[in-house]
């Protein structure tokens, strides 16, 4: 539920029950208000009849409501004097209207000018609560509906503006990646709260894009100090197996070593490679032919492919260009047509197809299907053979990464990568 | 043949000038920029072997000094950065090749015969290894005067290995030397051994007086017959 809405709903809420209290209270003191007026009416009906008693006596000839709304009879001095004035609110049967309606009667008791006792019941109107019920409850409706569309006005006109730095800051740490390297510029808002939090978030991210950068930094340079040692370890132990006194069981021993350490320096120049590629270092792109590339790749590893016995099919359909780095793509073609080899068996088949836009290559390979997030993911350890440095593929992804491509996998029997200039 | 070699790094220095006096080269040493300035100065050298990321200035600085002086020492650079702008850069100002760390120590010997040859034989002359007789321009091989089919990989090992005569080159530098340095992560370079095998029957057919053998473990080893000694 967005914040906004949230705000309406409690709003609401709260309207409904202050409203709705309101409107009881409302209703009881009306009501009060409207027997007072009501009684006060009554009275002055009595004094305007005892008035005309005066003058025509009969007035005086009523007992029953029908067309008049007073009763007066005679009573005697003592009833007359116990009589208090009172009013109270009772049912007349109404002989026009074949019903009893409610209204409010007064009764009263006089010594009128001729002498006599007289006791007087006057009713009112009709007093129908039902219908004052109903016309506050409307009433009451409008106004609710009328709370309510002014608070959604005010919560989108004015919390929305209230809010807008802090939707743009969700929006911006939503944006935010670690590789991206880009710190966002303090968002402009004079409520103190979101100072704040505009402070608070940006030294979080300076300190993290600080921490990945020196992480980064730290690969990099732990990369570059090794080479040397490594060039000297290797060196140095291809000039002792050159040395006339050792046995072949040494220099076997000799050649295992430096296997070893030559291991560690691809693995060491794959590290390098990707971080070149993650801090964009290949900058310079051209159009290149994905066709030619496969055509010169191929025949580079023919030599690999036959001594394996593994068919290399190439069937271009379509000629493929794309704006790239020249070093990138022939790496990412290399390594992903070396994984196509590596992990097939012998004798089996690598098909290699190009379309206008993309392109597919298939082994066939022992190894089952793989976890497609997985595979691309660095020193991924499943299906590694012993030699390989784990970083292949993550190096084919970095690169399309970075140069706009979509590289995907699926399995269909045969472990299939497709290289697209759209996503899949 | 006189070798100068800049390089900062004291142990890489020591190896590389240790292994260049087994290949009877004259050996001069710089550890910095200012030294190697100096040397480049004052003497003229066959070749000279640049790193050029040293301590107190970029070799790329040295080169260009060489080239303004208009001295013909062949340049080969060995750099830890293995960067394509370099590499270009470094061709640019005229280096005769680009090497980077870490390299094997037989293919830092077959760039300074080959840096070498080209500069003192015009490419013209036949290199002769026994009664074998190689023209590496033409791609011409004689074995007793005869011309032996090669194809383009075997003469490209077999040219290896006469760079490193009696000394073990190992498998992966003979993949890295004619396959490229993609061919790095393979799972072992045993491919290799159908191209040596043909050659070394080539050699065998013709009666060559050289021959290659296996050394278990490390690679191949190019020999010459009579110092056998059989």
């Amino acid at each position: 539920m967005k914040l906004i809405n949230h705000t309406l709903l409690f709003l609401s809420a709260i309207l409904l029950v202050t409203v709705s209290l309101w409107a009881v209270l409302f209703y009881y003191q009306l009501i009060t208000h409207f027997r007072a007026t009501v009684d006060e009416g009554l009275a002055n009906y009595k004094i305007v009849l005892i008035d005309k008693l005066k003058d025509d006596s009969s007035v005086a000839k009523q007992d029953v409501f029908a067309e008049n709304i007073y009763i007066i009879r005679s009573v005697s001095e003592d009833y007359a004097l116990q009589v208090r004035d009172s009013y109270k609110d009772t049912l007349i049967y109404s002989g026009l209207k074949h019903k009893s309606y409610r209204t409010r009667l007064l009764t009263t008791a006089f010594l009128a000018t001729d002498g006599k006792y007289y006791e007087m019941k006057v009713i009112s109107q009709e007093l129908d609560n039902g219908k004052l019920i109903k016309k506050l409850a409307i009433s009451l409706l409008w106004l609710f509906l009328f709370l309510f569309i002014s608070s959604i006005l005010v919560n989108n006109f004015v919390l929305k503006k209230t809010w807008k730095p802090f939707y743009e800051l969700l929006k911006y740490l939503n944006d935010f990646s670690l590789e991206k390297n880009r710190l966002h510029e303090p968002i402009k808002t004079k409520i103190k709260e979101f100072i704040l939090l505009n402070k608070s978030i940006q030294n979080l991210l300076r300190t993290s894009v600080d921490s990945y950068n020196s992480q980064k930094q730290f690969i990099e340079n732990a990369s570059h100090e090794l080479q040397t040692p490594l060039a000297i370890g290797i060196n140095k132990l291809e000039l002792l197996a050159g040395e006339e006194e050792l046995s072949v069981v040494h220099i076997g021993k000799i050649g295992n070593i430096i296997e070893s350490l030559q291991r560690l320096s691809s693995l060491n120049k794959s590290l390098l490679l990707l971080s070149k590629i993650d801090n964009k270092q290949f900058i310079a792109e051209e159009q290149m032919s994905f066709n030619e590339i496969f055509s010169r790749t191929i025949a580079d590893f023919s030599d690999f492919s036959e001594y394996r016995r593994i068919r290399i099919i190439y069937q271009p359909e379509d000629i493929w260009h794309h704006r790239i780095n020249k070093e990138l793509a022939d790496i990412l073609v290399m390594n992903l047509l070396k994984n196509a080899i590596f992990h097939n068996r012998q004798g089996g088949e690598v098909i290699i197809r190009i379309a206008i836009s993309s392109f597919t290559i298939e082994n066939t390979s022992d190894v089952p299907e793989m976890i497609p997030d997985k595979l691309f993911e660095r020193f991924n350890q499943t299906a590694r053979s012993k030699n390989s440095t784990g970083l292949g593929l993550s190096i084919a992804k970095a690169i399309a990464d970075a140069s706009g491509l979509f590289v995907t996998y699926s399995y269909n029997d045969r472990h299939i990568f497709i290289v697209s200039s759209a996503p899949q | 043949m006189k070798i100068l070699v800049i390089e900062d790094e004291p142990e890489m220095l020591g190896l590389i000038k240790q292994f260049l006096e087994t290949e009877n080269y004259v050996v001069e040493e710089a550890c910095n920029f200012v030294s190697g300035m100096d040397k480049i100065v004052s003497y003229d050298y066959d070749c000279i072997l640049l790193d050029i990321m040293l301590p107190d200035g970029n070799g790329l600085e040295l080169l260009q000094k060489l080239k303004n002086l208009e001295k013909a020492d062949s340049v080969i650079i060995i750099s830890a950065k293995d960067s394509l702008d370099d590499k270009v850069r470094g061709l640019d100002l005229g280096a005769d090749d680009y090497l980077a760390k870490p390299f094997h120590i037989t293919e830092l010997n077959a760039r300074i015969k080959s840096v070498i040859r080209r500069k003192k034989s015009d490419g013209r002359k036949m290199l002769e290894f026994q009664n074998v007789k190689i023209n590496i321009e033409e791609r011409l091989v004689l074995i007793n005067n005869q011309p032996v089919e090669l194809n383009r990989k075997e003469f490209d090992i077999l040219i290896f290995l006469l760079m490193n005569k009696n000394r073990i080159t190992s498998k992966s530098a003979i993949a890295e030397n004619i396959w490229g340095d993609y061919i790095d992560q393979s799972d072992d370079f045993d491919f290799i051994y159908s191209q040596i095998k043909n050659l070394r029957k080539k050699l065998r057919d013709f009666d060559a007086k050289i021959d290659i053998s296996s050394v278990y473990g490390m690679g191949y080893k190019l020999i010459m017959k009579n110092n056998l000694n059989i």
